[in-house]
């Protein structure tokens, strides 16, 4: 489905990728772990076209979706719930699952908002509140169901348990199974690989931007020593 | 007190152009980072097609919707020819091509029409006068305060309730998330200076009506004021650029008004004194929003 | 020293005399061509480059653009004319003008010097307001202060009639009380010239130019940013005085469109064309930009005449010329002709590459048993709980690793420190000095020096001059324990065939070195370092190992080093402290920390999601 060879970035001070290459199967669950600066976020900020690449392809459906913008990457099926959330802080619940909803037909957008509120009963309770005062969980499921918004067949989440409380983080991969179950091919990166690789079927490791490791995630799982591979501290 | 009551509604008058002017400035800043100094010169194009249309025979009933259509046009002229070259560039350069827009279209209508000033006529009722509990207000203040509000609350009901006002706050909050969103670069910045050039349309019209002259520099005034206005409300806020244009309208009547006559020719100075210690005070002007810094 | 010298003087001055010299000869041969338009046109081009290169001083060093200079000269020139002019006259012009200014009459240079400390005055009021909305709400808005001081003395003075006669007649001086002759305005330019060139090389022009690449790095360098942005302006307006002066005292008169808007124009065409980030560079724009306008002017008059053209030549083409050119530039070449090089540079480079590198560098004194100490330092974001309670402390000497996953709150905890956000709770100390509250350039001249985790270099200037800026710093405050020589630094951790490069052309390993020696050159009693590997190369972080330790013992520092890279704290550090979720989960030595299972649970999550 999503087809990623050689890409290689140069942004000033950013973390760079060097020449990573990754493939998506439809209906997969695919991990991307790595500690901090390996270059997951360029990762997926490439592919959706926030970022251009000084080198490589990335093809998706076997088309060449290299140089597109993310609202064209929107209307092909893809979307991304980026790092950090990235709400709309001073604007409502409703209308930041509008602004995400604006490569949908007009005609469409209420009835695509409504099922999302049925997926996240919590929204549906919070829809005139402006965005800045939810809750870090309510924030998270805000994140998640704006990517939804344009009812994507390839989701890319970045690091979406990052600051939560335990109890939310098992919500959030619980999610994560559902929306597959549902048919939604997933590319997720995330700090909390153990987790991660319960319900991935595949897991790339990146370190300095570099994909250093790719394996099933039960082979990756079944490592002793996984702490060390992830850290770099055992070769 | 009747006295301070005129003074007041003119103020108003006076304060709601600044205030229109103002608003049109932010919504462009909030998207793309732009103080539009080249602003003014959707009045001065105007402020020629005033005076054709007036010429030609036409009345203001022609000629204020063919200004605000002009201004809107404008706006997203230059736009297209110049501010789309240098977006995303750093503040200063989209800041001087914008000064570089203000002299070319200057220097055009002083090359190519005339470098003095033309008159059209004003409408008839400009300077009438109307009697509220006693006191003698002038016409034009109210319609101008009148028609203000009713623009800003079209305004208001469009950031609020369009899907484009949505994504226009959107994109001011967080730009590249709102790309990421799907909302089109290109989309949301023409549509921030068709409205902008409407809120400066709406502004010329009164300017025009009470200055009644064509010249190659008839923006620069009420832009200068705009500005003025714009940085003492704060510079990334809506709600901040409208408080900040009332506020400079009384505070500029106000002075001249009161101040004894001798000194009276220091109402500026006064106002620039006032500005700075304003910002010495509050340096992110009166509405301030947050800025985090961000390491 | 004879080498010294000509760097530091010889060169730099004397390249812009020849550049003067070459003006100069070139206006008057224009001049003597032609009537005595020409000849005015020439005084005013040299009065204009003084007013160009006094923008420069302000503009170029600081980075803020300024519209509101010719508002500075408007009052400059008002306080000259009313200075200068006959009473006789004034009596019939402004017979009403308040503050006894009617009997008052001076001398050319006493006006201008008094004109000069007026201006100066209200800079530094004015001054304090820009500094202020640089820091809090941009450069912009800063720029935008300018423009209303331009635009409401305009106002003023064409408002307030009983002092400057007002729009139409203003303020004429009587016959034979003007300027006669140009030995005044060469003095001025030269002086002008000179002035900026060596300002711009000056310790507090360095320090300027580095607040103005990246003023959080300057801060945390130990550059109180008030005092540079603060001497640039009063210097900046003190030469534009002196331009406003003679151009009053030559043309005769003063009105408020004077200095204006077109001349505002003008001036800041000059220095955009030209390159606003050298002097060279204004005395270029000045020339490229009165040649423009005199030729459009020329092509515009009735006498020249060019078929299929003519629609085109007429009155307003040189108005046209200038904001074209301003247009032309922004989008194609937006830093200009010739961006921040100076006439001399290629002179000066071949100078300096023939130095010979330096000893290796000697180390500081001793220190005492100096230590950073936190005390259970809390910073909340709103409701959220970034650093919780933290304590650590750092010793001189020591090499300790502060490591944690994404969003533990590492980074914050060093802003906390260094005074950039101000911590809810706690207390945090280096040796005696209580930090808290102080802000981060303070805690810099205290002693603690930090690096970035997304480099902030002083970009545009080079290798030597960015690490120039904490040691004109140490130089000033920390006298005990300055780094004698900034080249031994530079050659021992292999930055010295880089020394004359920019900092924003460097490659990404030499600009990490780059942060760390720039940081060690403060000579602080504890380096922070954020990330000092982020996104290196495995071989290049083991090399950064080494060069930290060496650093580190050269100016005997504490040093807490942040990283992800457990492989690379582990070869550093002599204990390490592990933050998750805001809170220290553990402290110990490398190997107890990596078995730690509440470690490995906060870098790869729990298998058990109750746990």
């Amino acid at each position: 489905m999503l087809k990623v060879e050689g890409l290689t970035t140069r942004y000033g001070s950013i973390t760079g990728l060097r020449d990573a290459s990754i493939v998506v199967q439809a209906g997969e669950i695919v991990g991307v772990i790595g500690p901090n600066g390996a270059g997951k976020t360029t990762l997926l900020n490439t592919i959706i076209g926030l970022l251009k690449p000084a080198s490589g392809t990335i093809s998706f459906d076997d088309a060449d979706v290299t140089a597109l913008t993310p609202e064209a990457m929107l209307r092909r099926g893809v979307a991304l719930v980026p790092e950090q959330r990235r709400l709309f802080t001073e604007l409502t619940v409703e209308e930041n699952l509008l602004v995400a909803g604006i490569t949908c037909k007009a005609s469409d957008r209420h009835e695509r908002m409504r099922e999302i509120k049925e997926l996240f009963p919590v929204l549906g309770e919070r829809t005139t509140m402006l965005a800045g005062y939810l809750s870090g969980g309510e924030a998270q499921q805000l994140a998640i169901g704006r990517g939804l918004m344009s009812s994507p067949r390839l989701l890319l989440m970045d690091e979406p348990t990052l600051g939560l409380a335990p109890n939310l983080i098992s919500t959030v991969f619980d999610l994560i199974a559902r929306l597959r179950e549902d048919g939604t091919t997933l590319l997720v990166v995330e700090q909390n690989a153990r987790r991660l690789l319960e319900i991935a079927d595949r897991v790339y490791l990146l370190r300095t931007g570099n994909v250093v490791s790719e394996a099933t995630a039960d082979a990756f799982r079944g490592r002793e020593n996984l702490f060390d591979v992830y850290m770099g501290t055992s070769e | 007190m009747n006295v301070f009551i005129q003074q007041l509604v003119d103020g108003l008058g006076q304060g709601s152009i600044y205030a229109l002017l103002a608003l049109s400035l932010a919504v462009i800043f909030g998207v793309m980072h732009l103080v539009n100094f080249a602003h003014g010169e959707l009045i001065t194009i105007s402020s020629y097609v005033a005076y054709g249309l007036s010429t030609a025979g036409y009345g203001w009933e022609i000629i204020v919707p063919a200004i605000l259509v002009t201004s809107i046009i404008a706006s997203m002229a230059i736009e297209f020819l110049a501010f789309r070259w240098v977006r995303g560039s750093d503040e200063f350069t989209m800041l001087l091509t914008s000064f570089g827009v203000h002299f070319v279209v200057s220097a055009l209508f002083l090359m190519f029409v005339s470098p003095k000033p033309l008159n059209f006529p004003k409408p008839s009722w400009i300077f009438n006068t109307i009697k509220v509990f006693g006191i003698n207000l002038e016409i034009f203040d109210i319609i101008t305060v009148v028609a203000t509000v009713v623009t800003l609350l079209i305004t208001v009901w469009i950031l609020q309730k369009t899907m484009f006002g949505i994504t226009l706050r959107a994109a001011s909050l967080d730009f590249d998330a709102a790309r990421l969103m799907g909302v089109k670069s290109n989309s949301v910045i023409r549509g921030a200076f068709a409205l902008s050039g409407a809120l400066a349309g709406v502004a010329g019209v009164f300017w025009l009506m009470r200055t009644g002259t064509a010249k190659p520099d008839a923006g620069l005034t009420p832009l200068l004021f705009g500005v003025i206005a714009v940085i003492a409300g704060g510079l990334e806020s809506l709600s901040g650029a409208v408080i900040g244009g009332f506020a400079l309208g009384i505070v500029q009547v106000m002075l001249r008004g009161y101040l004894p006559s001798e000194i009276s020719g220091l109402t500026e100075g006064i106002l620039f004194v006032l500005l700075a210690m304003l910002f010495i005070v509050r340096p992110q002007g009166l509405v301030s929003v947050s800025r985090a810094e961000r390491v | 020293m004879k080498e010294r010298l000509l760097d530091r003087w010889v060169l730099p001055l004397g390249g812009q005399l020849v550049l003067i010299v070459i003006l100069v000869v070139g206006g008057l041969v224009y001049a003597a061509m032609g009537g005595s338009g020409r000849d005015l046109l020439m005084t005013q081009m040299f009065i204009n480059a003084i007013l160009v290169v006094g923008l420069q001083v302000y503009i170029g060093n600081t980075g803020v653009l300024s519209f509101g200079h010719m508002g500075f000269a408007a009052i400059g020139g008002y306080v000259v004319a009313l200075l200068v002019i006959d009473p006789v006259v004034k009596h019939v012009i402004i017979p009403d003008a308040p503050f006894g200014i009617v009997d008052i009459q001076m001398g050319p240079l006493a006006a201008t010097v008094v004109a000069i400390l007026v201006v100066v005055f209200v800079a530094f009021f004015v001054g304090l307001g820009l500094i202020r909305s640089v820091r809090y709400a941009g450069a912009v808005a800063a720029t935008m202060i300018t423009l209303a001081l331009l635009f409401l003395v305009r106002e003023m003075a064409a408002n307030f009639v009983t002092l400057t006669a007002g729009n139409r007649s203003g303020l004429s001086f009587g016959p034979g009380q003007g300027l006669q002759g140009k030995t005044w305005i060469y003095i001025g330019l030269v002086f002008a010239v000179l002035v900026a060139r060596m300002f711009r090389e000056s310790r507090l022009g360095r320090l300027a130019q580095a607040m103005r690449d990246d003023d959080l790095a300057a801060r945390a360098m130990g550059v109180n940013p008030a005092i540079p942005h603060m001497a640039a302006l009063l210097l900046s307006v003190a030469l534009v005085t002196v331009g406003a002066s003679l151009r009053v005292l030559s043309l005769g008169s003063m009105t408020p469109n004077f200095f204006f808007f077109d001349f505002t124009l003008l001036t800041l065409a000059m220095l955009i064309v030209g390159g606003r980030g050298s002097v060279t560079g204004s005395l270029v724009g000045v020339a490229v930009i009165t040649a423009g306008t005199e030729v459009t002017r020329v092509l515009a008059g009735d006498s020249v005449s060019v078929p299929g053209l003519d629609w085109l030549l007429r009155p307003g083409l040189s108005a046209l010329f200038l904001g074209s050119a301003m247009l032309g530039f922004m989008l194609l070449r937006p830093q200009g002709i010739l961006g921040d090089r100076e006439v001399e540079d290629p002179l000066r480079r071949r100078l300096r590459k023939r130095a010979t590198p330096p000893e290796p560098p000697t180390s500081l004194p001793e220190l005492g048993d100096v230590r950073l100490v936190t005390h259970n330092i809390t910073v909340r974001f709103g409701g959220f709980v970034a650093v919780n309670d933290v304590s650590l402390e750092v010793g001189v000497g020591e090499v300790v690793g502060l490591i944690g996953p994404n969003g533990a709150g590492k980074t914050t905890l060093i802003n906390a420190i260094t005074g950039v956000i101000q911590p809810n709770d706690g207390t945090w100390r280096l040796g005696d000095h209580d930090l808290a509250g102080l802000p981060s350039f303070q805690v810099a001249r205290l002693g603690i020096a930090r690096t970035f985790q997304n480099l902030r270099l002083f970009k545009s200037l080079t290798v030597r001059e960015n690490i120039s800026v904490p040691a004109i710093v140490a130089a000033r405050h920390r006298r005990e324990r300055t780094v004698a020589d900034v080249d031994a630094l530079i050659f021992a951790v292999g930055l010295w065939d880089d020394r004359e490069s920019r900092a924003g052309d460097i490659n990404y390993g030499a600009a990490r070195k780059l942060e760390l020696v720039r940081a060690a050159a403060l000579a602080p009693e504890i380096l922070l370092l954020d990330e000092p590997t982020a996104g290196m190369w495995e071989a290049d972080s083991v090399a950064m190992v080494s060069q930290i330790r060496q650093v580190a013992s050269w100016i005997g520092a504490g040093v807490l080093v942040i990283d992800h890279d457990l492989h690379f704290i582990t070869a550093i550090c002599d204990r390490i402290y592990v933050l998750d979720q805001g809170e220290i989960i553990a402290h110990g030595s490398a190997e107890e920390v990596r078995a730690d299972s509440r470690v490995q649970a906060a870098y790869l999550g729990t298998d058990d999601p109750t746990g």
